[in-house]
């Protein structure tokens, strides 16, 4: 339904109109192999801002070969489990342009950077969304996903807020106040970047156009992925239920129609003769519904789709459980890990109106540094 | 009008959903159908392309 609603949606189309005042901030830890858009990045590489965690002696000579090679590097020293969002905000210090695109080291577009922060700049908004969809589509699981993505992207039309971590464009000033307001908890944490844009009143819009990431190229790997995915949907719909309640469409179908009825489903497959009566009919409709909602992005994989669907909705939500319960158990407190630092009542932070750009700044630095110290100290 | 429309609806949704009916067929037969159209854009030709035919 929300698909079909799509067309209706408002997204910002790219105009004629380009600007240099932009820095792609790239985050990169645990490994230098994750900055795969190197060749991509040098056509903008005086906009690029390698964000680096160096916690070994690899991540240092990496530091030291991306100065060598011209890169601009902010090397931040962040100890234990790093998340994007907690590199992004050390490195926003860094960022003297009015808007930062956050891109993943595997993602890249078409489309020129500085026409998307145009039309941005243009629509005067503070955090976008923008369509991701899958680069390389050989493999059966790449195939898949492939479809995956672009249906779900046409769910960001009238639902901007849902912003996807390999990229998002932001106004400096508001992804400073947005991220020093964050969790920096990895499960969920590009999503909880537009939750905590929405919580304070900020104009939150979907961009039309494309960018390309990895998708996992195997079973394995699409599998790890997935279970961080939805322990971070199971962190939306129960740990931040109190949240997710200001969406109430969303909050219905993730909590009820995808967690909830899981046991149902299961429930249902049980009975063998039962489930070999419903489920041709079942399938046929769900494939019928797939190709007419996404008619603008339809696929021949759109028929095997509903399959991979179904294994998803009756595996993965245990398996997300499970592994945020045992990132809960790991951390060893009572009180349920990656809650949102947000409060329930919505707060008014309009960084363009009430405060002036550098006093905002000014701001979430000095949030920026509290948390540093902290961080030093811890 | 609306009763009887929801009841046909529901003979019918019955009827699909019942193992061995001829609706019940029919859905399979479509199903098998588009896997049929599937493979042959999707399977053949990588088939033909992996074998080294043109």
């Amino acid at each position: 339904m929300q698909n079909i609603a799509s067309r209706w949606g408002r997204v910002i189309s790219l105009g004629e109109a380009t600007t240099d005042d932009y820095t792609l901030v790239v985050p990169i830890f645990g490994d230098p192999r994750y900055f795969r858009n190197g060749e991509y990045l040098r056509q903008y590489r005086g906009n690029v801002l390698l964000a680096v965690n160096v916690d070994s002696p690899k991540m240092r000579r990496f530091v030291e070969e991306l100065r060598t090679d011209g890169w601009r590097v902010h090397a931040s020293r962040l100890t234990g489990r790093v998340s994007c969002p907690e590199i992004v905000f050390d490195a926003l210090r860094n960022v003297s342009t009015a808007y930062v695109i956050r891109i993943d080291g595997d993602t890249v577009a078409r489309e020129d950077p500085g026409r998307v922060v145009a039309a941005v700049r243009e629509a005067d908004a503070d955090l976008c969304s923008v369509k991701v969809t899958v680069s390389r589509r050989e493999t059966l699981i790449e195939k898949l996903q492939a479809v995956e993505y672009d249906m779900s992207m046409l769910g960001r039309h009238n639902r901007p807020w849902m912003t996807s971590g390999a990229c998002m464009i932001a106004r400096t000033t508001s992804l400073r106040q947005i991220l020093a307001a964050h969790s920096f908890w990895f499960p969920g944490e590009d999503i909880e970047t537009g939750v905590i844009a929405r919580h304070f009143k900020l104009a939150v819009r979907h961009v039309d156009v494309r960018f390309y990431t990895d998708a996992p190229e195997t079973f394995r790997a699409w599998f790890r992925q997935r279970k961080m995915w939805w322990s971070g949907s199971f962190r939306m719909a129960f740990v931040n239920a109190d949240q997710t309640l200001r969406f109430p469409l969303t909050f219905v179908y993730t909590a009820c129609v995808v967690w909830l009825l899981w046991i149902a489903k299961w429930r249902e497959l049980v009975d063998v003769r039962h489930i070999a009566a419903i489920l041709p009919f079942v399938i046929l409709l769900y494939t019928g519904v797939c190709f007419c909602s996404n008619w603008s992005v339809r696929s021949r994989w759109m028929i095997v789709y509903p399959y991979y669907a179904l294994f998803q909705a009756l595996v993965l939500p245990p398996a997300g459980a499970a592994y945020y319960l045992w990132l809960w158990f790991r951390r060893g407190t009572l009180r349920p890990p990656g809650r949102y630092r947000i409060g329930f009542r919505r707060a008014w932070l309009d960084s363009k109106k009430r405060l002036p750009h550098q006093r905002a700044s000014a701001y979430a630095d000095l949030d920026a540094d509290r948390w540093a110290a902290d961080r030093a100290v811890r | 009008m609306a009763l009887r429309a929801g009841f046909a609806a529901a003979s019918l949704l019955g009827v699909v959903t019942t193992f061995g009916t001829t609706l019940w067929s029919a859905s399979v037969g479509v199903l098998v159908a588009l896997f049929g159209a599937f493979a042959a854009g999707e399977i053949l030709p990588r088939r033909r392309t992996s074998r080294g035919d043109s």
